[in-house]
């Protein structure tokens, strides 16, 4: 994963009251790793929808996404996708070779194939803010999400004599380029913690709907199937 | 998101020659990573996903190996979708298999000459052994273009019964393949009550001209 505080920040005027510091401060946090942060909205604290209370267990006033725990959620767009896609072939079956002294082969799949696929393969993402737990693995598409392709080879097809065929499961990614959507702008204004925090510090946000943060690369899968290689 | 298959036990290996125990198409799943909250992250779209990449029926099909020519050899055919190659080409063909898998059919240009293909034809009854097969017969074929023959034969592995047709019908070289599942060879009928002649002779006629 690749933190970059480049990213363009939506103007506003508590943006601007950002200080670099500040940043640089939570983007070594995230190059480090550290355990991820808590935001929730205090609850009994009354406050106007585009105003919230909430609170980071290390009682920080800085920016942040919207997750599940906020009211309002970052949303992750797609500004830009490659025109091509590639192919990554995540399983290959048995080679079978039609005999040279037969006038035809019809071959036919019937065997069952699990493939397990990890969809993080090039992912970066630019982030120019703190972030909420691991709220851009939720935000980004395909990022480290796993999963599996059963694929029934109950098909045919005709080779020639003399040809080599072998079943192969194919998973299609085109390189997509994205940003995230909404973000929290700190007003600088305390608030009451929550009851299950008390001793924590919480502060007022402002919610940010269609203000655009950080940028996010990937190779998105956009297609998944069976077929198979013919060699001669 | 992660959705888990489990394997399902292979029900038979890919067939050696000819025709394996083809059972009905059954469709594959997937699962699809969420992008984010779905916003409008292009997840898989254009296609189903964990599909198979298939070609549309030939027009062998259509024209020729109809499911009415199928059924003078199976009761119940069942036409079989064609995979589409990733890489490399397959030739054209046009195949039925019985509902319970034990029976196919298949039309297909042959990719060599007429010549060739009986030249392969004696080759295998010398030595089956080189295909895992065994009790290969060659016969030849009348009234059925210019040339044919007829080659039979047991396959071990596969334990199937194979009959090849293969004919000249002037601009072209055929192959009609018939295999059904049987525990033991059988002697094979005469060639004047074969069925699978029978439906290469019916359809001889229908097939396109030219390479």
């Amino acid at each position: 994963m690749t933190i970059n505080g480049g990213a363009r920040r939506g103007g506003g005027s508590v943006a601007a009251r950002k200080k670099s510091l500040t940043r640089s401060k939570w983007v070594g946090l995230l190059t480090l790793g550290l355990a991820p942060l808590v935001v929730m909205a205090s609850p009994g604290v009354a406050s106007a929808a585009n105003n919230v209370c909430l609170q980071n267990s290390d009682g920080s006033q800085t920016d942040i996404a919207g997750n599940s725990s906020t009211p309002d959620k970052t949303r992750s767009v797609t500004t830009q996708s490659a025109s091509n896609t590639w192919q990554d072939w995540t399983w290959r079956g048995p080679t079978f070779r039609c005999p040279t002294n037969v006038p035809s082969c019809s071959y036919a799949w019937q065997q069952s194939k699990t493939t397990s696929w990890k969809v993080s393969l090039g992912l970066s993402i630019k982030v120019p803010i703190p972030y909420v737990g691991k709220l851009f693995d939720e935000l980004t598409p395909s990022y480290d999400r796993g999963g599996s392709t059963t694929t029934s080879y109950t098909f045919t097809t005709n080779l020639k004599p003399g040809q080599y065929a072998q079943p192969i499961q194919v998973v299609e990614r085109r390189w997509t380029k994205g940003t995230y959507v909404g973000i929290y702008h700190s007003t600088g204004q305390s608030c009451l913690p929550s009851p299950s925090n008390p001793n924590g510090k919480a502060w007022r946000y402002n919610w940010s709907p269609n203000e655009r943060f950080g940028s996010w690369t990937t190779n998105l899968r956009v297609n998944d199937y069976g077929t198979y290689n013919v060699y001669s | 998101m992660m959705v888990r298959r489990l394997l399902r036990a292979a029900a038979g290996s890919a067939t050696v020659l000819a025709f394996g125990l083809l059972t009905a198409c059954s469709a594959t799943t997937h699962s699809t990573p969420s992008a984010a909250d779905g916003t409008t992250a292009p997840t898989a779209g254009a296609s189903p996903a964990g599909s198979m990449k298939t070609l549309p029926p030939s027009r062998l099909c259509t024209t020729a190996l109809t499911t009415g020519a199928a059924q003078q050899l199976i009761a119940d055919p069942r036409l079989q979708t064609r995979l589409s190659p990733n890489k490399g080409d397959a030739p054209d063909g046009c195949s039925y298999a019985a509902a319970d898998g034990q029976s196919t059919l298949a039309l297909t240009p042959a990719s060599r000459a007429y010549k060739a293909e009986l030249s392969a034809a004696h080759a295998l009854s010398a030595d089956p052994a080189s295909a895992g097969m065994r009790d290969v017969r060659v016969d030849p074929v009348s009234d059925l273009g210019r040339q044919a023959f007829r080659e039979t034969s047991y396959q071990i592995q596969a334990r199937q019964h194979i009959t090849f047709v293969v004919w000249n019908s002037g601009t072209r070289t055929w192959v009609l393949t018939f295999a059904t599942t049987a525990d033991t060879s059988a002697t094979p009928a005469t060639v004047s009550d074969d069925k699978v002649v029978q439906v290469a002779r019916s359809i001889t006629a229908k097939l396109p001209a030219g390479q």
